[in-house]
């Protein structure tokens, strides 16, 4: 089936990532803890908030790398004859490796985050800081949603566009140079107007921004938005595969 | 078995293989009651389709030199008398009209044209 | 009302300048194997790939057991064993690999009929398929289509890349597993020897027309080439002469059937008829697509310098 072929196309990235990921993660968390920055109001919180959004960031680039892999891909490989002549809906294609990319990369993420979250607690508990007792250290849950729904977003946002530019142009390395377009060249455009004509546009990715006691939470319009893009990128995938002629 | 089939040369494959199985039980090569390969595995040999082979051996059996017993097999019959000698006579005369251009072609006469007919007949005759 | 295996109706693919398939109108009954024949570019591929829904027909319609090939794409891959011109599988995945990906999708696969064809044709089925040679990338594409427990093979240029010894034992396979039934086989070729034996029907394509769709014992046993020598020989074709072509003062003629009578009305005409012979697949094919002669006769009397 077409799912095991995605896993077996990306399952050495998801080790490697994986592996990668928490070595990194282990490596700021160790330098970061000095036990005497943890008296600080607020320094505790930014640490564990921390945890979350390293493996965030860092997933964020791989499900970039990710999108390489998509039935455009193969199709531009001259597997087209093969795999569009199986009996399986072309959107069941699109639908099915957009999903296990978007999976891979969401349960990496819970995965890396639980792990560095827990180093973390034992960590603090080993130098003697009550981390989900204090009330300057408590976390609320609702801010450990709220970043995974970013992360969330934002993936599906890099990801999603950059599969698109897969399936639409037959070629995965399209996808990450298509994709990686758009990001700068919206970067430069956003600061471009804003520079000569202060002109706001809307941030490219949700921002991540860690405060005393919480974190920003992006506008409802921008939630929405992204939340569309999320599953309209795809969608139009779906569409372009459906068209095309092999 | 014994038979090959030359696709290439305009000649429809059944009767390539009907010729060459009446040839073969002529000189005795194939017995009465010997028997033939059934239809699929001779198709496979000869790598042909097998409505080929069942039509050469349908058209053997409606002329009575072959037998096919139902679930059975497929095997050489008696010699049957079948046709009127008229019939038959009537079957052979394009032979005897090839052999007999070809022989004024090549300027022999009509004596060394039947001594070389009864020449054939005796060398099949020394096969049974 | 028999279904046809395949059927096609005016049939027709356009691109911007080129007309690739012209109204094709092709009838491919079931248990038939049928050759489908053309020069490279003639309009096979172009065929083949809009009976698989990987084309659209730009007017016309084509159907697989009466199914509408535009429409009904997956129902049919789900009956059809198809191998495409280009014979290319997942790089990385071994033969093992991907009969497990292509097993999933038939329920009437048998892993017996795979052993036997990994057997038979020699596959090394542990080895990935970006280390496979053609020809036994070849071979691992019809293995997949041949285990599949299809009602009918789609083959484009089966024999593509397999030497001889592989070629004669696929013929052999496709003759013990697949000529039973009522499966049917369409295969696409331009070796038309291979064709000739194991046919009993056969389409040929030139620019995208069917000049010829007949059994292939038919040809043998009717179709006729005849060599006149004369003036005002007919240049026509019709229902009976199939084509025709001018050669200094001869005309060479493939004739359908009642060959002698047609003989007969040109000796009627004053012509000699130099011969009459029969035709093998090969000498049709070269008289159908090769390009008719404007040479009028009519030039006896002039002489040569």
């Amino acid at each position: 089936m077409y799912l095991w072929k995605c896993w077996r196309d990306t399952r050495v990235k998801v080790f490697v990532a994986f592996g990668v990921i928490l070595l990194v993660d282990f490596f700021i968390l160790a330098s970061a803890i000095h036990v005497q920055h943890f008296h600080k109001p607020g320094r505790a919180l930014g640490l564990l908030q921390a945890t979350f959004m390293i493996p965030s960031g860092l997933l964020l680039f791989f499900g970039w790398i990710l999108s390489k892999e998509n039935p455009g891909a193969d199709i531009g490989n001259g597997c087209g004859d093969f795999l569009l002549t199986r009996p399986s809906s072309r959107g069941r294609l699109v639908w099915t490796g957009w999903m296990v990319g978007m999976a891979e990369s969401v349960i990496l993420w819970i995965v890396l985050s639980a792990i560095a979250f827990g180093a973390l607690l034992l960590r603090l508990q080993q130098v003697g800081i009550p981390v989900l007792g204090a009330p300057q250290t408590r976390i609320p849950p609702g801010s450990v949603l709220l970043v995974f729904a970013i992360f969330l977003l934002n993936l599906g946002l890099i990801y999603g566009l950059a599969y698109c530019i897969g399936v639409v142009t037959r070629n995965g390395s399209w996808a990450l140079i298509g994709s990686a377009i758009v990001v700068i060249g919206y970067g430069f455009l956003e600061s471009l107007l804003r520079q000569h004509w202060n002109i706001h546009l809307p941030d490219f990715f949700l921002p991540l921004h860690g405060y005393d006691n919480g974190i920003e939470i992006p506008s409802m319009l921008a939630f929405v938005v992204h939340g569309c893009l999320l599953v309209v990128f795809p969608a139009v995938a779906h569409f372009a595969l459906e068209r095309m002629e092999v | 078995m014994f038979i090959r089939v030359v696709p290439a040369s305009g000649v429809p494959l059944y009767l390539q293989i009907e010729s060459q199985l009446k040839h073969a039980i002529a000189a005795g090569a194939l017995k009465v009651g010997n028997a033939l390969l059934p239809v699929r595995k001779l198709a496979a040999e000869l790598r042909i389709n097998p409505n080929t082979v069942a039509r050469a051996y349908q058209n053997l059996e409606r002329d009575g030199i072959i037998r096919t017993i139902p679930g059975g097999g497929t095997f050489v019959a008696e010699n049957t008398p079948g046709l009127l000698k008229s019939e038959k006579l009537r079957r052979l005369r394009p032979f005897a009209m090839q052999l007999a251009v070809e022989g004024t072609q090549l300027r022999l006469n009509q004596e060394d044209i039947v001594k070389l007919v009864k020449e054939a007949l005796e060398e099949l005759g020394e096969g049974k | 009302m028999t279904e046809w295996a395949i059927g096609t109706e005016k049939l027709s693919k356009h691109y911007r300048s080129l007309q690739a398939v012209d109204g094709l109108n092709m009838h491919v009954p079931k248990g038939a194997v049928y050759g489908f024949l053309g020069r490279n570019g003639a309009g096979k591929t172009t065929t083949i790939r809009m009976l698989m829904g990987l084309q659209r027909a730009t007017a016309g319609a084509a159907s697989v057991f009466g199914m509408s090939c535009m429409a009904d794409r997956i129902s049919i891959a789900r009956r059809v064993g198809y191998v495409g011109e280009k014979k290319i599988l997942f790089g990385s995945m071994t033969g093992n690999d991907l009969v497990r990906f292509n097993r999933e999708y038939f329920p009437k696969w048998s892993d017996a009929l795979a052993e036997r064809y990994a057997k038979r044709m020699e596959i090394p089925m542990d080895r990935k398929f970006k280390k496979l040679s053609l020809g036994n990338r070849t071979k691992l594409c019809l293995l997949l289509a041949m285990a599949q427990g299809a009602d009918l093979l789609i083959l484009d240029e089966p024999t593509s890349g397999l030497d001889p010894v592989v070629t004669d034992e696929l013929l052999r396979l496709l003759v013990e597993d697949f000529t039973n039934e009522g499966r049917t086989i369409f295969l696409s070729s331009h070796h038309l020897s291979e064709v000739e034996r194991i046919a009993d029907w056969v389409g040929i394509i030139d620019e995208g027309k069917l000049r010829l769709e007949a059994r292939l014992d038919d040809i043998r046993a009717e179709y006729r080439r005849v060599v006149a020598f004369g003036r005002d020989l007919p240049a026509a074709r019709s229902p009976q002469v199939l084509s025709t072509v001018a050669e200094d003062d001869n005309r060479t003629y493939v004739v359908t059937k009642n060959v002698e009578a047609f003989a007969a009305g040109l000796r009627n005409e004053g012509a000699t008829v130099l011969d009459i012979s029969p035709l093998n697949l090969g000498e049709v094919f070269l008289q159908l697509v090769r390009k008719e002669d404007v040479c009028i006769s009519g030039n006896a009397g002039a002489t040569r310098a």
